[in-house]
């Protein structure tokens, strides 16, 4: 099935080294939600972010949106923000020295934890099919997928 | 699951597993659907149509989400195909949400004036984990459905759209504020579900006990789906592989002309075919069909319909789904609903056009201009 969203995710504007005086702290880019809702922030469950084949774990990063930042603890709590559907977010990550000036290829990895599908359905009412196996109603769905896939692919230029 | 998926792919998905299950059905066929259409060209209504003709700016995602288009400019494009009913996903597309400013709301009518458009229906979305590993509450999860009651009373709407999983207590609960705010609300019904499904039941059950005139459905028309859109490979059925290209578009053809399934399997097996293709005849005629009468027979409880698309033909066809032969039930049958077209066939093909949508919507009214007796 081809999925187009995937191929908007990761933004070549504003890809950057980040400088804290006059040392380079990380890099910074900005990227857009694959979900077409939109979502609150609370629901963001998993992101993850490989650059020339280096994961960097939300840990050491922050998201920007719509000005505030946040590190992944506090997005879990924030149940009354949201990222608007198309709106860039952008995302710095700590990496003491920054990035070589050039070429670089961003993998990317997001998952939003939506829960409007019943995720329990023990009396089958719902018509999504036999429960799964197991007996306790189950549906599948909204679980965050283990190992999250990497569904958006760039390489896009670092100017210093 | 490799990505987010939407409901509707993992509605997709679980039927695709529920096909291949051990729990398989006999196909059952639609008799309203079965047989050939009386022409091409549809003869006009004989009663003159409640039908109204509208659109859900869902369909106009990609050109949105690309900031091709804007709030605006997807109400003027509405506008201009006489699509005067707006259904909105308001977190979609309403910057601010939940809490646009009053300067958003003021703009909003100022838009519904030039473009003499309706605030029709308002699409919820009940998200019902918005805390990892928590639950709403009851209580919580009223707020959030009069959070969204609340919005499209601010903004004109007089119904609201239920997804199919909003919970049944919720919704029970929430009765005397759609009341208060005057927004009627309807559960959508969704492909594979149909009137026979127990969640429908239980929903009548429920707006039979409460008395309300304030509470029913949204059909969406993946019900009356005779076979898988294109570009969405075989929808479930076998690999791709075991199929024979030929037979497949054969039997997707006789299926959306009318034929019924045992005619089908008597001329494939003449046609020497692989494993696969038998299959798939399985997969395609595994969901009951809903016969537009069964939408007749409950149009007490329709104000609203998902007029579902994917692909539109160059010749004002839908390939999926035959509306010649649904809508003329409807209009007889004197339902008095708007109509929400929804493309979504964007979420299958690779789209370079930033206005690939609108072209599909406008080929979508020419079809229900044509049924509906207006050209």
């Amino acid at each position: 099935m081809a999925v187009f969203y995937e191929d908007y995710m990761i933004c070549t504007r504003s890809f950057c080294n980040v400088m804290s005086g006059t040392q380079t702290t990380g890099f910074q880019l900005q990227i857009r939600t694959n979900y077409y809702r939109g979502t609150y922030l609370s629901q963001i469950d998993a992101l993850r972010l490989v650059v020339d084949g280096e994961e960097f774990p939300t840990d050491n990063m922050t998201i920007t949106i719509e000005g505030v930042t946040y590190t992944f603890d506090q997005l879990a709590k924030a149940t009354h923000k949201r990222w608007f559907f198309g709106d860039p977010a952008t995302l710095t990550v700590f990496k003491p020295g920054g990035l070589k000036p050039g070429p670089h290829t961003v993998q990317l990895g997001l998952f939003n934890r939506n829960s409007y599908i019943p995720r329990f359905d023990p009396e089958g009412l719902y018509p999504f099919g036999p429960p799964h196996a197991g007996g306790d109603g189950a549906t599948g769905y909204g679980k965050t997928p283990s190992p999250l896939p990497l569904v958006a692919k760039r390489t896009m230029t670092l100017v210093q | 699951m490799f990505r987010n998926m939407t409901r509707k792919e993992f509605l997709h998905t679980m039927a695709g597993a529920a096909a291949a299950s051990a729990l398989v059905s006999n196909g059952v066929g639609a008799s309203a659907l079965a047989g050939p259409s009386a022409s091409n060209t549809p003869a006009a209504p004989r009663v003159i149509p409640k039908l109204k003709r509208g659109v859900t700016l869902y369909s106009y995602q990609f050109a949105f989400y690309k900031r091709a288009l804007t709030l605006e400019g997807l109400l003027a494009e509405s506008s201009a195909i006489g699509a005067n009913y707006i259904q909105l996903l308001p977190e979609q597309m309403v910057p601010g949400f939940p809490n646009p400013t009053d300067r958003f709301v003021d703009q909003w009518f100022d838009w519904m004036d030039k473009y003499h458009l309706v605030p029709d229906t308002y699409c919820q979305f009940q998200d019902t984990v918005l805390i990892k590993g928590q639950d709403l509450s009851l209580n919580e999860g009223v707020a959030m459905l009069e959070r969204d009651l609340k919005l499209a009373n601010r903004m004109g709407f007089t119904k609201l759209r239920l997804l199919i999983g909003t919970p049944i207590d919720v919704v029970e609960k929430a009765i005397p504020l759609a009341e208060k705010y005057g927004v009627w609300m309807g559960w959508e019904l969704h492909a594979p579900g149909n009137f026979k499904t127990p969640v429908v039941k239980r929903w009548f059950d429920v707006i039979e006990r409460n008395n309300t005139e304030f509470l029913g459905i949204v059909p969406d028309f993946g019900i009356f789906s005779m076979r898988p859109a294109r570009n969405f490979g075989l929808a479930g059925g076998p690999p791709l592989s075991t199929t024979t290209e030929a037979i497949v578009k054969y039997i997707g053809d006789q299926r959306y002309a009318g034929v019924e399934k045992d005619v089908i399997a008597a001329d494939i097996a003449k046609m020497n075919p692989k494993p696969g293709d038998k299959s798939y005849l399985d997969a395609i005629c595994r969901y009951e069909v809903v016969d537009p009468h069964e939408v007749v027979a409950h149009k007490k409880y329709v104000r609203n319909m998902h007029t579902k698309f994917w692909e539109m033909t160059e010749d004002y066809h839908e390939y999926s789904i035959p509306y010649e032969k649904v809508i003329p039930v409807l209009v007889e049958g004197g339902v008095d609903s708007t109509m929400s077209s929804e493309f979504e066939g964007q979420r299958f093909k690779q789209i370079d056009d930033d206005e690939y949508e609108l072209e599909q919507v406008r080929r979508h009214h020419v079809m229900l201009r044509r049924l509906l007796g207006e050209i």
